[in-house]
C-alpha cells in the first residue's frame, strides 16, 4: 500500500518569494499528520499544492498513489479538503451546499441526502440548515466547511488550521470529530495548525514548518524529549535581568523567551531548583515568578527556530554579561 | 466684535479646500474619469462613422459632419459621467465617516457643498475643453470658434453642477455608493430621449413628442445653433438658461438633502 | 453507520454532464434569489431597442436599407447585445467567486475541472436565451415583423447562442487569468467595443471611414447578417449564411480555447 501523502522536494514560488522551499513528507495510512508553524511559514501553500489547487514550481507530490500535478483528477476524488478561510457561497444555505458538494462528487441522491442530513447533525447545523450561509457565525461556517469535506468519505482529509476561530467548546467537538473520523474508518488526516496543544492533542506525528522549511518531524514526545531539559523561566525586576542572566547561566543555556523574562534549559532538573534560588538571592536578584516547565513543543520550536510561537512574538531579549 | 483665537476661514477658504479634495479624489482613481473622457469620444466616433450618410434625409440639418452634429451629445455624455463621480466620492465618504469630520468642523454648510460642486464643474470644464480639442482634429468644426467654445464651456461646467448637485443629493439621501449609481441609467437615459442624437424631427411619432418635452433637448438645440449658425444669442441663452435653472433646481434638492442628513 | 464504511475510499466516478449540471444548476438557484440580475440584463438591451427604433426610424428611408421598418434591423441586435451582456455576467459571477475563496472549492471537483466551464457557460447561455427571448417578445410589440421566420428564427438564435458563448468566454478566460476583480470592468469594455464596432447600427455599405473597414472585418459583422436574415427582405439566403456560420464556429472555438487554458493555468 502505497502512503496516503509523499512528497519530495517540494518549493512553490510566489515571484521572488519562496514560500515553500523544498518539503519531505511521508505521512503514513491511518495517521493524524500535524502541520504546525506560524503565521506566513508556508501551511496554506503546501496544502493548496497537495490538493490540486496550486501547482509546485519544484518537486513531486503524491496523494494517495497519485500525482498531484499529473493525475489531478484522480487525487480530487479521494481527498476531503476544509480550507483556511471557508470557501462558502454566502448566498447559498448549508443544505444546498451540501447537495451541490454531493453532485459534484457523483453520488447518488438517496445516499447523499441521508449523509447530508447525518453530517448536519453531527457538526450541529440541522437547525441551520436552510438558512443561508451568509448569516452564519465564522465558527458555524467552520463547521459547515468540515461536513462538506467530508460528504464523499474521503480517504484522505485535508484541513487547515480548522479549529482557528473556533471557541473551546466547538473546538474540542472537533478535536472528537477528527479523532473518531480516524479511529473508526482509518481515515487519514493532515492538519495545520498554529496552536500547540492543538498539534499536541490531536497529532500522532508533527512537522513544524517556518519559512518555508520544515525545521522538526516526528512524533510530539519524541521531538520533546530531544530538547532535553526542561525549562526554567524566571521573571525578575527589571532592573535585575542582567544580573540574574549571568547567574543563570551557570545552570544551563539560555532559551528564548518573552521580553522581560528569563529562560534557561536547567540541566539535572528539578534537583537544582534550590540551588538556582540561593545563587539568585546570593547575587541580589528580586525574583517576581519561576516555573520549572517540562519541555513543550513550543521548547521544540523554540530551539529549532530562536523564537516563541505562543506568546509575544518578539526575539529573545538581549542579554549582556559581564560588565 | 473681538477676534477669537482661531478665526473662522472664510466660507471661500473651505470651499477651495473641499474643492480641491474632491478634484484630488476623483483624480486618484482612474476608473472615475478615464471612462468618462474614452467613452463618449468612442461612441460618437462610432455613431459619427454609421450615421453620417444620413445627413442626405431631407430635414436634416446643414452641418459638414455628423461629429459636429454630435458635438453637444459628446459633451452632455461626458459630463454624465464625469459629474456622477461627485455623487460617488459624496457616498463613499458618508459610507466611511470621513462626512461626519467634515460636518464637525467649524465649517460653513455653504461650503460643504458648494466645494463639491466648485470640483465638478472644474472637471466638466477640462471634459468640454478635451472634447472640443481632440474632436476638431477629427474634423468637427465651430461656426464661430470663440462664442462656440465660451457657450459650450458655460453649459458644460453649469451642467456638470447640476448633475453634480443632483448625485450629490442622492447621496446625501441615501447614503449609498450603489444607490447613486443606479440613478446613472436615468440619467442617461434622458440624453438618448432628446435630440442629442438625430434630429428628433426625422424620428417623428412617439420619440418627437418625448424629445420636445424634455429639458435636455433645448440645452442640446441651442448649443447646436451656436456650433452650427455662429454667435445667436437667443440659441445660447435657451441653452445657458436652462442650464442654469437645471443646476439651481438641483442646488435646491442638494441643499435640502443636506439639511434631512445632518438634522439625523 | 454501514453504508458509510462501505463508502468510504469508493471513488465515485461524477459524469462531466452531472458536474456542468450541478454547476450550472447553481447559477440557477443564484439567479432566483437575486431576480435583479436578470431584470439588469434585460434592461438595456429593453432599453436601447425601445430608443433606437423610435430614434433611428428615419435611418431606414436611406437608399438600398435592407428593410423599411428600423425594428427589424435593430431587434437582431439588441438580441444579441443582451446576449452578449448576460454571457459577461458569467465572468462577474466568477469574479465574485473567485474572490469569496468559493471557486477554490469548485476547484476540488473531483475528475475534469472543464465541468466547471461547461457548466457556468450552459448556464449563461439559458439566461442569454431567455433574456433574448424577452427581448424579441418587445421587439415584435415595438412593430419588428418576420421575413422568413421558419428558416431565420433558428440561424438568430445560433447567432444569439454564439454571443453568449463568446462574452461569457472571453470574460472567464480574462478573469481566470488575472484572478481580480478590478478587471471586470474591462469584460464590458471589450464587449462594447466588439459590439459596436460592426454593423450594429447601420448595414456595412451605409458605413463610412474606419468604421466600413473595421467593421468588415470583425466576425460580430457576419454573425449579425446571420441573424439579421429572419427579419430583412429576401429573407434567408446562402451568401448571407455561410459566412455567419464560419464565424460562428471559429470564434466560438477560438473564445473557448481561451476560457479553457485559463482555466489550466488557473493554478499555476
Ligand atoms: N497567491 C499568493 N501570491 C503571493 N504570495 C502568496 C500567495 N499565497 C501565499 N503567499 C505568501 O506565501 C507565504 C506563505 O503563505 P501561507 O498562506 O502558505 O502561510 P500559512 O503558513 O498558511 O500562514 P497562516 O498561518 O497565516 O495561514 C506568505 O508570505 C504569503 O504572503
Ligand atoms: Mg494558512
Amino acid at each position: 500500500m502505497t502512503e496516503p501523502i509523499l512528497a519530495e522536494g517540494l518549493v512553490r514560488k510566489f515571484g521572488d518569494l519562496v514560500a515553500v522551499d523544498g518539503i519531505d513528507l511521508c505521512v503514513a495510512q491511518g495517521e493524524v499528520f500535524g502541520f504546525l508553524g506560524p503565521n506566513g511559514a508556508g501551511k496554506s501553500t503546501t496544502v493548496r499544492m497537495l490538493t490540486t489547487l496550486l501547482s509546485p514550481s519544484a518537486g513531486t507530490a503524491r496523494v494517495a498513489g497519485y500525482d498531484v500535478v499529473t493525475q489531478a483528477a484522480e487525487v480530487r476524488r479521494v481527498i476531503g479538503v476544509a480550507l483556511q478561510d471557508a470557501a462558502i457561497d454566502p448566498i447559498m444555505t448549508g443544505r444546498e451546499l451540501l447537495k451541490l458538494q454531493a453532485v459534484l462528487h457523483g453520488i447518488p441522491r438517496r445516499i447523499s441526502r441521508e449523509r447530508g442530513d447525518e453530517l448536519l447533525s453531527r457538526v450541529g447545523l440541522s437547525a441551520a440548515a436552510d438558512r443561508r450561509v451568509g448569516t452564519y457565525s465564522g465558527g458555524m461556517r467552520r463547521r459547515l466547511d468540515l461536513a462538506l469535506a467530508l460528504i464523499h468519505e474521503p480517504r484522505v482529509l485535508f484541513l487547515d488550521e480548522p479549529t482557528t476561530g473556533l471557541d473551546p467548546t466547538s473546538r474540542m467537538a472537533l478535536w472528537e470529530e477528527v479523532r473518531r473520523l480516524n479511529g473508526e474508518f482509518g481515515t487519514t488526516v493532515l492538519l495545520t495548525t498554529q496552536y500547540l496543544e492543538e498539534a499536541d492533542q490531536l497529532a500522532g506525528r508533527i512537522a513544524i514548518i517556518d519559512g518555508g522549511r520544515i525545521v522538526r518531524q516526528g512524533e510530539p514526545e519524541a521531538l520533546k524529549d530531544a530538547v532535553g531539559s526542561p525549562t526554567l523561566r524566571v521573571d525578575v525586576d527589571p532592573d535585575h535581568l542582567t544580573r540574574a542572566a549571568e547567574v543563570l547561566q551557570k545552570f544551563g543555556e539560555i532559551r528564548p523567551a518573552r521580553s522581560g523574562r528569563l529562560a534557561i534549559g536547567l540541566e539535572g532538573g528539578a534537583a537544582r531548583l534550590a540551588e538556582v534560588v540561593r545563587a539568585l538571592d546570593a547575587a541580589g536578584v528580586v525574583l517576581n515568578h519561576m516555573e520549572l516547565d517540562a519541555p513543550s513543543l513550543d521548547d521544540v520550536f523554540a530551539e529549532a527556530t530562536g523564537r516563541r510561537l505562543e506568546g509575544a512574538e518578539e526575539p529573545p531579549a538581549p542579554v549582556e554579561v559581564g560588565g | 466684535m473681538t477676534a477669537a483665537a482661531h478665526p473662522r476661514p472664510s466660507a471661500v477658504a473651505q470651499a477651495v479646500a473641499i474643492a480641491g479634495r474632491s478634484v484630488k479624489g476623483v483624480l486618484r482613481q482612474p476608473p472615475q474619469w478615464v471612462p468618462s473622457l474614452v467613452f463618449p469620444l468612442f461612441f460618437n466616433a462610432v455613431s459619427a462613422a454609421a450615421f453620417d450618410r444620413t445627413r442626405a434625409l431631407p430635414g436634416f440639418p446643414e452641418v459638414n459632419s455628423f461629429l459636429t452634429f454630435l458635438l453637444p451629445a459628446t459633451i452632455l455624455q461626458g459630463v454624465l459621467l464625469g459629474a456622477t463621480a461627485a455623487g460617488n466620492d459624496a457616498a463613499v465618504d458618508i459610507e466611511n465617516g470621513f462626512f461626519d469630520r467634515l460636518v464637525l468642523s467649524p465649517m460653513s454648510r455653504v461650503s460643504l457643498l458648494g466645494g463639491r460642486l466648485v470640483g465638478s464643474m472644474a472637471l466638466g470644464v477640462v471634459q468640454v475643453v478635451f472634447f472640443l480639442a481632440v474632436l476638431s482634429v477629427f474634423g468637427a468644426r465651430l461656426e464661430n470658434p470663440v462664442a462656440g467654445i465660451l457657450v459650450l464651456v458655460v453649459v458644460g461646467a453649469l451642467l456638470a453642477g447640476a448633475v453634480g448637485a443632483f448625485s450629490v443629493s442622492i447621496a446625501l439621501r441615501t447614503g449609498s455608493v450603489e444607490a447613486v449609481n443606479g440613478f446613472f441609467p436615468i440619467f442617461f437615459a434622458a440624453l438618448f430621449m432628446s435630440s442629442a442624437f438625430f434630429p428628433p424631427s426625422l424620428s417623428g411619432g412617439w420619440f418627437e413628442t418625448v424629445a420636445s418635452v424634455n429639458p435636455i433637448t433645448w440645452i442640446v438645440d441651442g448649443l447646436r445653433e451656436v456650433i452650427i449658425e455662429g454667435w445667436v444669442p437667443g440659441a445660447a441663452a435657451k441653452a445657458v438658461a436652462v442650464s442654469l435653472a437645471l443646476g439651481i433646481l438641483a442646488i435646491f434638492m442638494a441643499t435640502r438633502s443636506l439639511a434631512a442628513r445632518i438634522r439625523t | 453507520m454501514t453504508a458509510a464504511v462501505e463508502g468510504l475510499g469508493t471513488t465515485h466516478e461524477p459524469s462531466v454532464l452531472a458536474s456542468s449540471g450541478a454547476v450550472a444548476w447553481r447559477g440557477v438557484l443564484r439567479t432566483l434569489r437575486f431576480p435583479a440580475i436578470i431584470v439588469q440584463s434585460i434592461f438595456f438591451p429593453a432599453f436601447f431597442l425601445l430608443v433606437y427604433t423610435g430614434l433611428y426610424r428615419a435611418v431606414t428611408e436611406l437608399p438600398n436599407f435592407p428593410t423599411d421598418r428600423a425594428a427589424n434591423w435593430y431587434l437582431p441586435f439588441m438580441m444579441m447585445q443582451g446576449a452578449a451582456f448576460s454571457g459577461v455576467g458569467a465572468g462577474f459571477a466568477t469574479a465574485v467567486d473567485i474572490d469569496n475563496g468559493f471557486f477554490d472549492r469548485l476547484l476540488l471537483v473531483p475528475g475534469r475541472r472543464i465541468s466547471i466551464l461547461l457548466g457556468t457557460l450552459g448556464f449563461a447561455l439559458v439566461r442569454a436565451v431567455t433574456v433574448a427571448f424577452l427581448v424579441m417578445i418587445l421587439g415584435l410589440g415595438l412593430g419588428a415583423r418576420f421575413t422568413d421566420a421558419p428558416l431565420g428564427l433558428p440561424l438568430l438564435f445560433l447567432g444569439v447562442a454564439a454571443m453568449s458563448l463568446i462574452a461569457s468566454c472571453y470574460s472567464l478566460g480574462l478573469i481566470y487569468r488575472v484572478k481580480d476583480q478590478r478587471v471586470a470592468p474591462m469584460f464590458q469594455v471589450g464587449i462594447f467595443v466588439a459590439l459596436f464596432v460592426s454593423t450594429a447600427q447601420v448595414p456595412l455599405d451605409l458605413a463610412t471611414g474606419w468604421l466600413h473597414d473595421a467593421a468588415r472585418f470583425n466576425p460580430v459583422t457576419n454573425i449579425l447578417r446571420l441573424g439579421r436574415q429572419a427579419f430583412l427582405t429576401g429573407g434567408v439566403t446562402w451568401t448571407d449564411t455561410w459566412g455567419g456560420l464560419v464565424a460562428v464556429v471559429a470564434t466560438t472555438v477560438v473564445a473557448g480555447l481561451w476560457a479553457y487554458t485559463g482555466l489550466r493555468k488557473y493554478v499555476d
